[in-house]
């Protein structure tokens, strides 16, 4: 018997056979699914476990030459905040936590959406691992650990995928004129400050929509995250080499020459993210099909709460003008925050690109052109200075160069942080 | 047959779409495998399928490819996915 419970525990606490498991049991749980469906369900999981961890092999060594440089170069710590480079890194230490978490996180979501007035299902299963990880770091800051820090992970967890999509079920009502569905992305925060300014100090949504003016489409390769990554990587590996003295610049890739070794490392870094992206898709692709399916069952009448780019369609000027404002408003606080004691984030092009293009749609629908503008902009300030505040309640791994860049993950993650404080535990 | 939902990561809206679609696929009576891909794979992946299954704006970048194309602007709407999944296979 003990041998039997050994085995089980040892099973658990390997995150990719728990996340592998849940997906085994939660396609078993479908009625439509077979035996062979859930077995490979399962394994596929398990493996997308693996390989998202691999990523962070890749992530670790590239950041590792970043780093330095950028403190030499302008003495600041330079942050890049990407949520699965921090993801990756993060759940070589707390996988266990963070894969109990989202499981445990999917069943209150049921549970909440059952007994409370949230009635929603939170599709973006990607955003619900990010979170889980981010839930399992701060809260082992703050001196939680084992089962405790399973259940209170997964108790906040299901709670904000039931009450944010509440929080911002009238911007998705407005942008999409009926209220089928909400918004389930980790960046509620931003999205509802864009529509509240975007209201009071835009024009005339009807009048002066984005949407009727012409608009060159050429951005829309931003949306491919390789590229846009990669392109972010190699400006960011380039600049603070410039402003380097000659012999460290000299020195950086040893025998190779520096720009040829600065260049390769953001391809490796980009190559990294790549990497946990396929991870974190093949893990999803089980899962969250097998969730949706039984959630359809046990609260039929809840919502779903899905991914930003559902807007998109519904205003594609709109999602490049709030790119395009919220990058600025980034490069704005990145030279603001060095000088006052901040760490300098690193305008990270993803969340500038999905979620200010999310506010830019969310604006256009409060305020016209100028609402959009707004939209974009209120994101990339408070994107960047949620990312600079959420560096101490991240403990050891704050010091790792990546965190977070949605706002969601910022201000669970800094008031975590400060209600240890509160209670003086951790550090 | 074989189906690519299509999204900029592969991780959120395309599996909406994916699953979306499999209720879609269920509803003609038909059978057919519907995979995820990110944009930047989907090009090289869009030879081994038959119908590639994205949002308006992500279609442009696809370029030339033999896949019928297939854009949604509701995701929610599972009758607008019917109608044009009819349409594609007919």
């Amino acid at each position: 018997m003990t041998s039997v419970i050994g085995f089980l525990v040892d099973m658990l606490s390997v995150p990719a056979l728990l996340v592998g498991l849940t997906a085994f049991v939660g396609y078993l749980v479908m009625k439509d699914k077979n035996f062979s469906d859930a077995l490979t369900g399962g394994i596929k999981a398990a493996i997308g476990f693996f390989i998202l961890v691999a990523g962070a092999g890749f992530l670790i060594g590239s950041l590792d030459v970043l780093g330095p440089m950028i403190t030499e170069a302008f003495n600041v710590q330079g942050v890049i905040p990407n949520n699965e480079a921090i993801v990756a890194i993060a759940v070589g230490e707390v996988g266990q936590a963070a894969a109990i978490i989202m499981v445990l996180g999917f069943v209150f979501n049921l549970i909440f959406a059952r007994i409370l007035p949230f009635k929603y299902i939170w599709l973006t299963g990607h955003h619900s691992l990010y979170m889980a990880t981010l839930l399992a770091v701060t809260l082992s800051v703050i001196g939680l650990g084992g089962w405790i820090l399973w259940l209170v992970g997964g108790i906040v967890l299901g709670l904000l995928q039931v009450v944010l999509p509440k929080w911002t079920q009238h911007l998705a009502t407005k942008v999409a004129g009926n209220d089928d569905w909400s918004i389930g992305h980790f960046s509620s925060l931003s999205y509802v400050v864009a529509g509240f300014f975007a209201k009071i100090l835009g024009g005339d949504p009807e009048k002066t929509s984005a949407e009727d003016a012409k608009f060159p489409k050429g951005l829309g390769f931003l949306r491919d995250s390789l590229v846009s990554t990669g392109l972010i990587m190699l400006i960011i590996f380039l600049v603070p080499a410039l402003f380097l003295p000659a012999a460290s610049r000299a020195a950086l890739g040893g025998a190779t020459n520096w720009f040829i070794h600065l260049f390769i490392q953001s391809l490796i870094f980009s190559a990294g993210v790549a990497v946990v992206i396929y991870g974190v898709r093949v893990i999803l692709g089980e899962i969250i099909p097998a969730f949706a399916g039984i959630a359809e069952k046990i609260v039929p009448d809840a919502k779903p709460a899905l991914d930003i780019p559902v807007v998109f369609p519904f205003g594609a000027n709109s999602v490049i003008i709030g790119f395009l404002s919220s990058f600025v408003a980034g490069v704005i606080m990145l030279l603001l925050m060095g000088p006052i004691g901040l760490a300098a984030i690193v305008p990270g092009l993803v969340p500038h690109f999905f979620v200010g293009g999310g506010a830019g749609v969310i604006g256009n629908a409060f305020g016209g052109r100028r609402g959009a503008v707004i939209g974009g902009f209120v994101n990339g300030v408070i994107i960047s200075l949620g990312a600079a505040l959420l560096i101490p309640a991240m403990g050891m791994l704050g010091l790792e160069n990546v965190t977070y860049g949605d706002a969601d993950f910022q201000w669970v993650g800094i008031l975590i942080g400060f209600i240890g404080k509160l209670f003086g535990a951790g550090g | 047959m074989k189906i690519l939902a299509v999204c900029g990561m592969g991780l959120g809206s395309g599996l909406i779409l994916k699953i979306q679609m499999e209720k879609a696929i269920k509803q003609l009576g038909i059978t057919a495998d519907v995979e995820l891909a990110d944009i930047s794979t989907a090009r090289a992946l869009a030879h081994q399928a038959d119908i590639i299954l994205t949002s308006e704006e992500l279609a442009d970048r696809l370029g030339d490819v033999k896949a019928k194309i297939i854009t949604i602007t509701n995701y929610m709407d599972i009758q607008e996915m019917v109608d044009k999944l009819k349409e594609a296979i007919a």
